[in-house]
Parts: C-alpha cells; sequence; structure tokens
C-alpha cells in the first residue's frame, strides 16, 4: 500500500512540477523587462546588450529557451545564473542548506515551544497560562516578521551585544568539514564544539523570529484537538480505569490530538521554506530567499525558475511525507 | 509632547480646518520629519488629495507594507542618487589619537557585486572592492578631479603633438600570482579590455583605433598609447573607475578557453592584480576578504589594514545598526537622508559628505508631447527646488541646474539656473495645453524620494491649473522602458529620476550618452528622445579632442542650450555623496569622480 501511495505520488510530482514550470516560466518572461540590460547597466552600449542577451541565450524565443531549460533540468542544470552569473546549481547548493538549517531550527523552536504551550493550555483553559498561551499565539500572528526581526536585531544585538547581528558564520570563522551541509550539524560530527556554538548563537535569533510566526499556529492546534480529544468517551474511560493523568494525557490524549497538529506542521515547513525571505535579507543569512529577492529584482529567470520549482517540490515532498506519518500515527488510516 | 509631535498635530488640525494649501502641507510635512504615507493621510483626511494622488499614495504605503527590504532597498538606492550640496565638503571627522598598524576594515554594501572583472564591471561598487586589488597606470590625486597622482606608472605624458602618451612603470611590480607586472603585462590587460568589447570598453576604445598596433611597449618599463587624435582628456579617462585596472595575463592564459578567450567567466568570481590586498575570501552575495599582498612593491612601512572585509547587508535598518554597534566600519551613500542627518550627532561615527560630479535629473519627454522647449522650460519653472532640495533630500541636494556639476569638466559657472516660478511656468506651459491637462510621471515604485519629489510637483502643477498622474512601475521595468526601442509616444512625459556622473572628468562624457540625438531608444540613454542638431555638433566636435579653450566654450554653450534654451530634463541639482564611517578611520579621501571609493592602502585606525 505504501508503495502504490509512493509511486502515485511521484507521478504527480511529474505533472505538479510541469505545470509550476509553465506558469513560472509564462510569468517571468511576459513581464516587460530586459535581464541583459540590468546585467549590463545603464552605461553599457546597445553592442555590449546585445553581446550579453546572445550569451544567455535571451535572444531566442521563448518556446526554445523553455525546451532547453526543462531539457536542461532532466541533468540538475539549471542555467546560469544572470545575477551571480555563476550556475544556478552551484547557487542552489550553496544558499538551500543555509535556508534549510534555519527553516528546521525554526520549526523545532516552534514545535519544542509550541506543542508543550497547546497541551498546557487545553488542560487548564481560561486559566493564566491559558491566557499567556493566547497572547503568544495572537502576537505570533500579529507581529510583522520584519518588524519582530529589527527589534531583535536593535535589542539582543546593539543594545545588549549578547547575540550577533546576522551571517551564518562570523566573516572570519572557516565553516566545518561539508557532511550534511548545515553547520551545526556538521560542527558537532566533526567534534568541533567551539565552531557548534558559533553556529547556534548565529542561528538562535533568525530561528526564534521566524519560528515564532508558525509557534501560534502549532499552539492552537494542539490546544484545540486536545480540548477536543480530552472530552471523548474512551478518554473518560481511561481515567475511571485509574491511569495517570500523565499516561492518559501524553499516551492517549496527545497522540490522537496531534494528527492534524502534524498536517500544520508538514505544512509549515513549506511556508517556513518560502516565507523566510524577509528574515534572511534582515539577518544577512545567505538563503535561497535572499538569492530570490535578488533573482526577482535582476529578472534573473533561471534563478527565480529553480527557487520556485524547488519550492514546490518540497510542498509536494512534505504533503506526502504527511501522508506517510499518518499511516504510522493512525493504523486505522488506508489510502487505498 | 515633544516639539516635533506638538507641530505635527498643529499641521493636522491646520489641514483639518482647510487653512493649509496642499504644498503647504507637503511642505511643513516634509519639514517635520513625517513619512510620506503620513503625509498622503493627511491629505487624504482633510480631502486635499485628487484621485490620483489618493491613488500612488495607497500604492506608497502598501510598498511600505510589503516590507522593509523593498523600501529600505529602495532607500539605498535613492540615497544613492540623491546627497547634497555646497561646493565643499562638510564633515565632523576627528583628527589626532595614536596610529594603529594593522586591523580590519569592514565596509558594508547594500547590495552583491556580481561582476569582479574590472574590465566588464561597469558600477562603483565593484570599483571600490578593485582599488584594494588591482592599480591603474594613474589615479585622481586626493580630493581633486584634475590632478593626478601615480599609481603603476611614475612618469607620464604627451607627445608634443599630443597624439602619443607614454607611461613610465614603476620597478618590481608584482602581480598576486607572483608573475611580474612589466609594460608587456600592462599593454595586454588593455588590449584584453578593448578586445573583450564588455562593460567600460569605450572609456579607452574612443581614444585608440587598433589595440593591437596603438598600445605598445618599447621596452620593459614604457606603455605607449597612440591616440586617434590629440585629445588631452585621454589622461582623465586613464584615470577612470571603470576599465583601466590591470589583469594578470597570465591567469587569463591559465584560464581562457576555446568559448572564453579572455577568461572572463574565471575573473568574473576571481581577482589577481597588482594591488595592495590579495582576494582572501570571494563570495560576491555575502562578503569579499582582502589580505595584505606581501610581495606589494611599495611596500608595508607606516600604518596600514591587514585586512579589507566588504559585507553585503541588504535592509537599511540594518545597516544603520551595524555602523552604529561599531561592527562595520563604513559605508557610502547607503542609509536614507534623514538617518544621515542623525549620526552626524553620533561621536562614534564620523560623517563625510562631500561634493561629487553625481547631478539628479527628471527627463521630459522630448519626442512626443514635450516637444516644444517653451512647454519643457514651463516644468523646469514648476519644479520645487528648494522644497526638494532641503525637505525631501535634506539638504544633501544643492543647487546646480544644468547636466555638470562644478567639479566637472567644462562645467560653466554662468549656467542658467531655474528658480520656482509658478506664474512663467503656468504662462510657458498654456502655450500648448488647456488648463485641466494631465501629464504623467512614471517613477519606480518603492522609492520614496523620488515620490516624494513627484508629488511635490503634482502640488505646483496643480496650482497652475494642470494635472499630474504619477505612475509607479517597478524599477527593472522602467529601466527596461527608458532604454529599450519603445517610441516616445509610448513614454511618460516626465521620467523617473536619473542619477550620472561621467566615468572620468569630461563633461562630454556626462551628456553624450544622456542627450546626443543618437543615443535614444536602445542605442543608448536619451530617454526622452531629445534631439537639437546645435548639440549633436557641439558634441560630434568636441568627441575627437579640441583645445582646452574651445572645450570649455563648446560645452558652455551646450549648458546654456540645455537649461536656458531647449531643456531636456529637469536638472534638479548636484548629488552630495556621503560617507559615515567609525570615527577612528583615518586616511580616508574622497574623490568626486571616485564615488564610494577608498584608497585603502593609506587608511588605518587610531586609538
Amino acid at each position: 500500500m505504501l508503495a502504490q501511495l509512493l509511486v502515485k505520488r511521484l507521478i504527480s510530482v511529474i505533472f505538479v512540477l510541469i505545470g509550476l514550470s509553465i506558469i513560472t516560466f509564462t510569468l517571468s518572461h511576459i513581464v516587460p523587462a530586459d535581464p541583459a540590460r540590468l546585467i549590463a547597466g545603464p552605461r553599457a552600449s546597445a553592442d555590449t546588450v546585445k553581446l550579453i542577451r546572445h550569451q544567455y541565450g535571451l535572444d531566442q524565443p521563448v518556446y526554445v529557451q523553455y525546451v532547453k531549460y526543462m531539457k536542461g533540468i532532466f541533468t540538475l542544470d539549471f542555467g546560469t545564473s544572470l545575477s551571480t552569473l555563476r550556475p544556478v546549481r552551484t547557487d542552489l547548493g550553496r544558499y538551500l542548506p543555509a535556508t534549510v538549517e534555519l527553516s528546521l531550527t525554526a520549526l523545532l523552536f516552534s514545535i519544542v515551544a509550541g506543542i508543550p504551550l497547546g497541551i498546557v493550555s487545553a488542560l487548564k483553559p481560561n486559566t493564566l497560562i491559558d491566557y499567556v498561551g493566547r497572547i503568544i499565539s495572537v502576537s505570533g500572528l500579529a507581529i510583522p516578521v520584519f518588524w519582530l526581526a529589527l527589534m531583535c536585531q536593535f535589542l539582543f544585538f546593539a543594545r545588549l551585544g549578547w547575540l550577533p547581528d546576522g551571517q551564518r558564520l562570523p566573516i572570519n570563522t572557516a565553516p566545518p568539514r561539508s557532511i550534511t551541509h548545515l553547520y551545526t550539524i556538521d560542527a558537532l560530527i566533526t567534534g568541533n564544539l567551539p565552531l557548534f556554538w558559533t553556529a547556534l548563537e548565529h542561528l538562535v535569533m533568525p530561528a526564534f523570529v521566524l519560528g515564532f510566526g508558525v509557534l501560534p499556529v502549532i499552539t492552537r492546534m494542539v490546544r484545540a484537538g486536545m480540548l477536543e480529544t480530552l472530552g471523548l468517551d474512551y478518554i473518560r474511560t481511561a481515567r475511571s480505569k485509574g491511569l495517570s493523568e500523565r499516561t492518559t494525557v501524553m499516551r492517549h490524549a496527545l497522540r490522537n490530538a496531534l494528527l492534524p497538529t502534524v498536517t500544520v506542521i508538514g505544512m509549515q515547513i513549506g511556508v517556513l521554506l518560502s516565507g523566510d525571505i524577509l528574515v534572511e535579507i534582515i539577518f544577512s543569512w545567505p538563503g535561497i530567499g535572499r538569492y530570490a529577492i535578488t533573482g526577482v529584482t535582476q529578472f534573473d529567470y533561471n534563478a527565480i525558475m529553480a527557487v520556485t520549482l524547488i519550492i514546490g517540490f518540497i510542498y509536494v515532498f512534505m504533503n506526502l511525507l504527511v501522508d506517510i506519518s499518518y499511516l504510522i500515527l493512525d493504523p486505522r488510516i488506508s489510502y487505498s | 509632547m515633544p516639539d516635533n509631535d506638538i507641530r505635527a498635530v498643529r499641521l493636522i488640525a491646520d489641514a483639518m480646518s482647510h487653512r493649509l494649501s496642499r504644498r503647504d502641507i507637503i511642505t511643513r510635512g516634509l519639514a517635520l520629519g513625517l513619512s510620506f504615507s503620513t503625509i498622503g493621510w493627511v491629505l487624504a483626511a482633510c480631502g486635499k488629495g485628487s484621485s490620483s494622488t489618493a491613488t500612488t499614495q495607497s500604492g506608497s504605503s502598501s510598498t511600505a507594507a510589503s516590507g522593509s527590504s523593498s523600501s529600505s532597498t529602495t532607500a539605498a538606492t535613492s540615497a544613492s542618487a540623491s546627497p547634497a550640496a555646497s561646493s565643499g565638503a562638510t564633515s565632523n571627522a576627528p583628527t589626532g589619537g595614536t596610529p594603529v598598524n594593522g586591523g580590519t576594515f569592514t565596509i558594508v554594501f547594500p547590495g552583491a557585486t556580481a561582476d569582479l572583472d574590472p574590465q566588464s564591471a561597469y558600477d562603483n561598487q565593484a570599483s571600490c572592492v578593485f582599488f584594494g586589488v588591482y592599480e591603474m597606470l594613474i589615479m585622481l590625486k586626493g580630493n581633486s578631479t584634475f590632478e593626478y597622482q601615480p599609481m603603476l606608472a611614475k612618469e607620464w605624458g604627451p607627445s608634443s603633438d599630443g597624439t602619443e602618451w607614454t607611461f613610465t612603470l614603476f620597478d618590481n611590480i608584482k602581480f598576486h600570482d607572483g608573475t611580474v607586472c612589466d609594460a608587456a603585462a600592462v599593454v595586454k590587460s588593455f588590449q584584453r579590455m578593448l578586445k573583450m568589447g564588455l562593460g567600460p570598453h569605450d572609456v579607452i576604445g574612443r581614444f585608440v583605433d587598433n589595440p593591437d598596433t596603438d598600445i605598445t611597449a618599447p621596452d620593459a618599463k614604457t606603455v605607449k598609447f597612440k591616440l586617434k587624435t590629440a585629445n588631452p582628456i585621454f589622461e582623465a579617462a586613464v584615470a577612470s573607475e571603470y576599465g583601466p585596472f590591470i589583469v594578470s595575463p597570465d591567469a587569463v592564459d591559465k584560464h581562457k578557453t576555446d568559448q572564453d578567450p579572455w577568461a572572463h567567466q574565471w575573473f568574473i568570481q576571481n581577482m589577481v592584480g597588482t594591488g595592495p590586498y590579495i582576494a582572501d575570501q570571494v563570495n560576491p552575495q555575502e562578503q569579499i576578504v582582502l589580505k595584505q599582498f606581501k610581495d606589494y612593491y611599495r611596500g608595508w612601512d607606516g600604518n596600514h589594514f591587514d585586512q579589507i572585509i566588504f559585507r553585503v547587508v541588504e535592509d537599511t535598518a540594518t545597516r544603520q545598526q551595524l555602523i552604529v554597534g561599531g561592527s562595520v566600519d563604513a559605508l557610502t551613500n547607503a542609509l536614507t537622508p534623514k538617518a544621515v542627518d542623525e549620526l552626524k550627532q553620533n561621536k562614534a561615527l564620523q560623517v563625510i559628505a562631500y561634493p561629487s560630479t553625481n547631478v539628479n535629473w527628471s527627463t521630459l519627454n522630448a519626442g512626443d508631447r514635450l516637444k516644444d522647449p517653451d512647454v519643457r522650460k514651463g516644468f523646469c519653472y514648476a519644479f520645487p527646488y528648494d522644497d526638494v532640495r532641503n525637505g525631501v533630500y535634506k539638504g544633501l541636494v544643492t543647487e546646480t541646474n544644468g547636466p555638470l556639476t562644478p567639479t566637472t569638466r567644462g562645467y560653466d559657472k554662468n549656467v542658467f539656473i531655474y528658480k520656482t516660478d509658478l506664474d512663467k511656468a503656468k504662462q510657458l506651459i498654456s502655450k500648448q495645453f488647456k488648463p485641466g491637462e494631465k501629464f504623467s510621471w512614471m517613477l519606480a515604485s518603492g522609492d520614496d524620494g523620488t515620490k516624494s519629489v513627484a508629488t511635490l510637483m503634482q502640488a505646483n502643477l496643480q496650482q497652475i491649473g494642470f494635472d499630474l498622474d504619477i505612475r509607479e512601475v517597478e524599477r527593472s521595468a522602467e529601466t527596461n522602458l527608458a532604454y529599450g526601442d519603445s517610441p516616445p509616444a509610448q513614454r511618460p512625459d516626465i521620467f523617473g529620476d536619473w542619477g550620472w556622473w561621467p566615468d572620468y572628468n569630461d563633461g562630454y562624457n556626462e551628456i553624450y550618452p544622456n542627450f546626443y540625438s543618437k543615443s535614444a531608444g536602445s542605442a543608448g540613454s536619451n530617454v526622452g528622445y531629445y534631439n537639437n542638431p546645435r548639440l549633436d555638433q557641439i558634441l560630434e566636435t568636441v568627441a575627437p579632442g579640441v583645445s582646452d579653450a574651445d572645450y570649455n566654450k563648446l560645452l558652455a554653450e551646450a549648458q546654456n542650450i540645455m537649461t536656458e534654451l531647449d531643456p531636456p530634463a529637469i536638472f534638479w541639482g548636484t548629488i552630495q555623496w556621503y560617507t559615515v564611517m567609525n570615527a577612528k578611520v583615518r586616511g580616508f579621501e574622497w574623490n568626486p569622480i571616485y564615488l564610494n571609493s577608498y584608497y585603502f592602502y593609506n587608511m588605518y585606525k587610531v586609538k
């Protein structure tokens, strides 16, 4: 059954990505802008602009450009970035791990903080702790991420000096040997604890800011799920049989309450990956969000296409993982 | 309540009671430091926003709401296209202190420097990096735009007839790859620049016909240039920060391919020059780190930095926090005018505002509805010069009408200067247009400075019975329309704000790309399709080289045409550039041509 599900989903991934590529390619090419002129700059002569247009294949018909691009994708050749002038694949290899590390840390923070907060709020509804949880939830939803980022930077870097202003590592610090390309993990694997702490210090503020926006979603889902589950008959039965409150809540209530939360968490990974652009810019975090923005302002078709396709792929992939996790969390569910 | 708040409340009260005109509200609002969206709100609340204004302002707030990044990027851009004032520099730079040898100097850039090939890159941010890694034959001296100092060449000069220039190199110059930089290497570097034909190749290509035969090395120390015609401007061009940096021919040979015979792709990401600093880490989207080149032929006696770091921070607010917090040592034109004003009070920083060759203007569409020079003069009279210079740009734009600044060769100090005169404006525009006529102004979205300027202009035009439709488009779309082949009829009446400075000290080099009739459309930057036969004639006469007397006379006439007789644009004024720097840094010398550049070798910190 699992194999069938995987095959079906992988086939759908191909169609989704082809559709996405057509939409993105069309949209980016109907905008009246000339990337060659942007590369050459306003002072460049018409001949120079023409040369650059030819060099990057921008003088070919759009459908030829599309077919050429799609052919390349099958060999993971996303073309050359018009803004960095490097192969897009090289750029992605450099920027994607930074975004993944930031997003996963943000997600970890929001799960670790959000689930207990949701449980406690559900166990003690309409008490002080529930109100605090709700205030945090509302704040997370209401505070714009760029404002929170700037305020944190102002407080923890400029005023208190507790945390660095941004970047993955200080400028003169060499990154750890690349294994996973995630600096914190690689530093741990290679046993370089000082470097791990340095990388973690740099990660704390952007991950907190990014995770703070996801925290309320998780908290509210857990709270609602728990409130619903705790009122069900089987929980009453469990309690009447003398099971401890801890076992009742953690083993019986939480597991069921987590089902919708898992869906939300899966979707939030996509949101985090695509929504951390402002955080990356404010904290000078070298991720694909920052790369995408440069691509958009420079009309860097290849970079825009690659980032869109990758984020699209991640969304689809996360959906698949969520579906699989359902099977594990609740054996009653069947996709047949 | 602070004074400013009280004044803001009074402004709102006065506006609500209809005691103030729309123009007064904008001017007083700007003087109070209110944001443009707030002023827009006041105007809307008191019913003084026309329908088109309301649209613009809602666009404005939505742009701001879309994220600080976009507005800050704009702020950086507009700042780089905006600053300031008089003929001299203003600075709160401290003096004294005990010099320290070594240490790190960190500069923050608002964006990445994608192309690090000095013979194709055509922007001053890249040149800022090049001043650490590469060297030219000669460079401008200190703050002067007319005097030169040695770089690779210890002596230089023209032949008696002016058609040949000879440069004699210093001894023991080495490239960072260990190879010798002799005359042959210099010749090869210039040949690469001209044959590659990218970016700034015309900086030298204008003067030299055939790079293979006209640039020669008669001996190991001598480089000769045979010019098309005798042209004294050549000296200025050789000292341009765009192009004439010398790259290692060995590195070119080593990294060239069949498809890329000049190793351009390799040089985009790698730097091998003769400069005092060698590239240590090159990651242009994040940071570039330079360290001392131990074999530098001038040696390392005295006080110098060990390391130069260029860091990319896109967000304006973050840049401000970094410079205030001391994480970075310097930035140039990368904050808002208001922030610069505030930082002048910060004792840990020095704010150096200096005259530049940078002029800002808004182009008038001379190829379509504004064909009549009188109408264009009318727009020049309608422009709110004082409000723009002192209100919007906080004194960082100063009075110089016309395309040249006092620091540019050929500037005529008697140039005709427009002052705001709404009666004259009405009279001149009315020659062609009836009251109620609507004009259009296209500008890049997110550019709050230019939007403020356009709205002030809108207020002035409304006062004399005309309307102005302010259209915001994405900057790249604006650039595309401006430099594309769309005909004048598809272009707005007034076009953006353009900041321009010459590649080297030459008034012709400033005027030609922007106002020569054959530079229109995709052929150049004449975005308004301006066509004045006499101006064309002057430019064609000056191009190959004339005597200084003729040059000054002809360019004075050109400036008179472009201001008093047949203005192609509204020239707002000269931009004063600024550098905000750690107060402990010494040895910085600004130059009106080398904008955004630092001569790192001479710089150090004090205790």
